[in-house]
Order: structure tokens, then C-alpha cells, then sequence
């Protein structure tokens, strides 16, 4: 089969404080999604998650706790860019005939349930030229980026506040969203300095929560009840591991990723009506909309603080609240996906873009490490 | 320093750089056919993928590249700073030393090899006992 791919159902799962398992919450975010896209769990024959309670086999033990047998199996871990990179692998997979129905999920409950761990256990491997130091991670590797992108460019604190603002300004238009009260510049720079010049108000929110979305050849989605939205282009990339190694602590992989996703999609940047940032930190929007071109060096702080990217602004991101307001358990690039399609198919209500048609959504993992960015179009 | 480090957990790879450290050096290893010099220590040289690699001391002297002011529940702080060494790789270290908290990017700092187990530190060049300019 050839063709274009679309995502039929998308869901999250309870957010916040939940009280449940992260199987427990994959399950519900995948029933939820099969349940919008009009199928069930017998007809799904592949299976693609990251992270399973931090055990191997994740896609092996997810698919047994949902009963299921896929056929298709992808883990590919990029931490919270994952999801983007296996939603292209399965298009890819499905175009091949390779499978029909493929699931994208992931959840943890980092505020209801972790794995028993040694916290302190000693440092190993690569990682412990970093870790060495008792610092915490990763808030200090984007902390690094941070002083860094201040230093060359002038940006101000003020600067990578108002990207916390808006997020909060959308957040308030999304009745999912964790937090949803006002918040001000002023606020983000009062809240406790954690590793300057992150506040913990630059930072994501650590909650509970899960998400999946369904992928079906164009065809049989046809068929089925939503709206399809395509994906039209993919890219991933990855400059290093550890923040010692990144080649410019202020130009991130997304300017190979998301050229290449552009490049697969026709598309310019200009093209986007709405984009889906990872926004682990304040400082990961700035740097990631200057490295996918939206913007020139330097040229994203100001941008943001004049509320280009907020509620009725011409670059509208993270529209659901994203990693500040919205959810954030741990890896959160299935939540861009998520997005993405709503406002394609127009179902986001107050915080709907006007005719949204072309949608960018964009994963980070690690310390800025590695990135996969997806084009995604409606009809 | 009142601060709590983790324990290393030293490999092949790692073995050499903890022990020089107990000896009061930075070391890491140089490739004997481009003469890269690597850190973090590895068995493969980033620059030619040669194989042959030796174990040299480090002058001790790096550049601020960037660094952090980490702010701890309890009311302490100290910084955590990326270091552009003089041999080329970049490393993550800790400044101490009174001035610790006035480092700026582009400072020179120096090694200081201390704690137990030893650690890489830097201090601003110029802050030792009556040492430097």
C-alpha cells in the first residue's frame, strides 16, 4: 500500500494527580484514542511506546497488559521526542503494508507512582562526568544553554518569562489544562530560583499523565468517524548526549530536523499555522524556534514578549498549555501530536486557531539532545 | 564545602581519570594519530576514529564557556560551570574559591584537584594563594 497515513483518534488520559499506574494511565489514553478513532484493541497489529515504569520491552509489556498481539513493534527512544519519530516509523510501516493499525502511547505518574530506586547509587558511563557533581539534572544543562543564550544575545530573564505567560494565557483556554490561573512576568521572576537563570516557574510542571494517538493508512481512515490529519513530513536529529558535548549550547538539533521535515512536507516555516514546542523549560522555546528558522538568533525572546505566540497572536504555540500548564510527565512529545491533530480537525473550542491547516509539532529529549520534528495537514 | 557528592562507579574506560585525580592531576586520553585530545574518556578518538590512544595530563588552565548558579532547598549555592579546557574538550566542573560566585563568561580559570574522592575544581585564575595574574 502507498499513500499518505493519517491519525484517526488521539486522547489523553487523566492528568494531575491520579492516584493510577502508568499502565494504568497508557491504557486509558489508548481506549480513549481507539474509542474517537471508531476501532478497538483487536484491530490494532502495531504497537509503539518509549517507556514502560523504566523497564526493557516496553511495547512487549504495554501490549501485553492491553491484551493485545502487534505484529509491529518500535521503542525508539529519543526521551521526549520519541513519540514523534515512531508516529513516522509507523506511517513508513503502514505505507509498506507492514501494518494497519498502529498505537502511539506513553504515560508515567511521576506524582502517583515511581519505580523503587537507589537514589543513591553510584554514578556510571558516560554520564558521569556530569553527574559527578551532585548538580541537578537536567535543570542544569538547560540552565548552561540558558546564561549562555543570555550572554550572546542580550535576551533578558524577563524574556524567557513571557514564554511561561503565554503558555499560561493558552492554558486558560484549555479546561484540561493542570494550571490554569493567571500568571504574570512578574511571577515567574519571583518564584524560586532554582539554577539561575531558571526560576522554578521556567520550568514544566511535573504531573501524572498519558497519551496515544492512532495511525491508519488515508484509505480506511476515510471510514472512520474524525476528521483525518496527515503527516506529511519527519525529521529527526542528535548532537550529542550530555550538554558538555552540544556543539552550540544555543542552536539545537531541530535545525536539522526540522529542515528536513519541512523539506519532506513541501512546506516553508512561513506555511505553519500552529506550532507544538517542547517546553521542558522556558529557554527550550526560544532556542528551538530560532533553530527551526521561525525566527533569527537573538530574535525569540522579543518575539514572545510581545505576545506573537500567545492567545491571538500570528505564531501561535503550544496551544494546549504545553510542559508549563498543561501536563508534563516526564517525556512529553506525544502531547505535541496530540495538539496538533486537535486544532487540525478544529475541535480545540476557545483556543481553536482559525483555520488551522498546516501544524508543526516538535520533541526534545534529553539536554536538548535529540529532536523530531513532524508536519501535519488536513485536507 | 558542606556539599554531598555521589559516588563514581569507575570502568575501563573511567579507571584512569580517578585514578590520576588521587594523584592530584587531570588527566584524559590523546589520540596518537590526529592528537585530539578527548574528554570525556572513551575508547574511540570523536575526531579520526583512531583507536590508539594515550593517557596525558591536563595543563589545568579553561575558559568560561557558560555556567549556573545552583540555588539548593536549604538556602546554599554554588556554581557548576561548562569549561573550555586549554587542550580543547569542553567539561562541566564546579568553581569554589571565595570569587567562585563573580565568575563571568570568558573568565580564565585553574584546576584545583581536591575532596575525597578527588575532583576536578576550578577556581578564577588570579584567586589562589598568591599565585597567578
Amino acid at each position: 500500500m502507498s499513500g499518505r497515513v493519517a491519525i484517526a483518534g488521539v486522547a489523553e488520559s487523566d492528568l494531575g494527580i491520579t492516584g493510577r499506574t502508568p499502565m494504568a494511565l497508557q491504557a486509558q489514553a489508548v481506549t480513549r484514542a481507539l474509542g474517537e478513532a471508531g476501532l478497538s484493541l483487536a484491530d490494532v497489529d502495531g504497537y509503539c511506546t518509549s517507556d514502560l515504569a523504566g523497564e526493557y520491552a516496553p511495547s512487549v509489556r504495554m501490549a501485553e497488559y492491553l491484551g493485545i498481539r502487534p505484529t509491529y513493534h518500535d521503542t525508539t527512544a529519543l526521551g521526549g521526542a520519541s513519540f514523534l519519530s515512531q508516529a513516522a516509523h509507523a506511517a513508513q510501516a503502514i505505507r509498506d503494508g507492514r501494518a494497519e493499525v498502529v498505537v502511539v502511547g506513553y504515560a508515567r505518574a511521576p506524582r502517583s507512582w515511581n519505580p523503587p530506586g537507589a537514589p543513591s547509587a553510584p554514578v556510571y558511563g558516560p554520564g558521569q562526568y556530569e553527574r559527578m557533581w551532585g548538580a541537578p539534572f537536567p535543570i542544569t544543562a538547560y540552565a548552561l544553554a540558558a546564561r549562555r543564550y543570555l550572554h550572546e544575545h542580550g535576551a533578558t530573564s524577563e524574556q524567557l518569562a513571557a514564554v511561561a505567560v503565554a503558555a499560561r494565557q493558552w492554558a486558560g483556554l484549555n479546561p484540561a489544562a493542570y494550571r490554569r490561573d493567571p500568571l504574570t512576568v512578574d511571577d515567574v521572576l519571583n518564584s524560586r530560583m532554582i539554577a539561575d537563570p531558571l526560576h522554578a516557574l521556567d520550568c514544566c510542571l511535573v504531573t501524572d499523565g498519558g497519551g496515544a494517538i492512532v495511525l491508519v493508512g488515508e484509505a480506511r481512515a476515510r471510514d472512520l468517524p474524525e476528521r483525518p490529519v496527515f503527516i506529511l513530513g519527519h525529521g529527526d536529529a542528535s548532537t550529542h548526549m550530555n550538554v558538555s558535548s552540544m556543539p552550540e549550547l544555543t542552536r539545537t538539533a531541530a535545525a536539522s530536523s526540522g529542515a528536513r521535515a519541512l523539506r519532506e512536507a513541501g512546506a516553508g516555516i512561513g506555511d505553519i499555522d500552529v506550532f507544538q514546542i517542547y517546553d521542558s523549560f522556558t529557554v527550550t522555546v526560544l532556542l528551538t524556534m530560532e533553530s527551526l528558522g521561525l525566527c533569527g538568533p537573538g530574535e525569540a525572546g522579543a518575539l514572545v514578549a510581545e505576545g506573537r505566540t500567545a492567545p491571538g497572536g500570528d505564531l501561535p504555540t503550544n496551544t494546549n498549555g504545553g510542559g508549563l500548564s498543561y501536563c508534563h510527565p516526564g517525556e512529553y512529545g506525544i502531547f505535541t501530536i496530540i495538539e496538533a491533530v486537535r486544532q487540525l480537525r478544529g475541535a480545540c473550542g476557545d483556543r481553536q486557531v482559525p483555520g488551522a491547516e498546516l501544524a508543526l509539532a516538535h520533541g526534545t529529549g534529553g539536554e536538548l539532545s535529540a529532536t523530531s520534528t513532524l508536519i501535519l495537514g488536513r485536507d | 564545602m558542606t556539599r554531598v557528592y555521589p559516588s563514581a562507579y569507575e570502568d575501563a574506560d573511567s579507571r584512569p581519570f580517578w585514578a590520576a585525580l588521587g594523584e592530584g592531576r587531570l588527566d584524559m586520553p590523546r589520540c596518537d594519530d590526529c592528537g585530539r585530545h578527548l574528554f570525556y574518556p572513551r575508547a574511540v578518538c570523536t575526531g579520526c576514529g583512531g583507536e590508539r590512544l594515550t593517557w596525558v595530563t591536563a595543563r589545568g588552565r579553561a575558559t568560561v564557556h557558560s555556567f549556573t548558579t545552583i540555588h539548593e532547598r536549604g538556602g546554599g549555592t554554588y556554581v557548576i560551570a561548562l569549561v573550555d579546557l586549554a587542550e580543547g574538550p569542553r567539561m562541566i566542573t564546579e568553581i569554589i574559591g571565595e570569587r567562585a560566585g563573580e565568575v563571568a563568561i570568558g573568565d580564565e580559570v585553574v584546576l584545583v584537584v581536591t575532596g575525597d574522592p578527588a575532583r576536578p575544581f576550578f577556581r578564577l585564575a588570579g584567586s589562589g594563594p598568591g599565585e597567578d595574574g
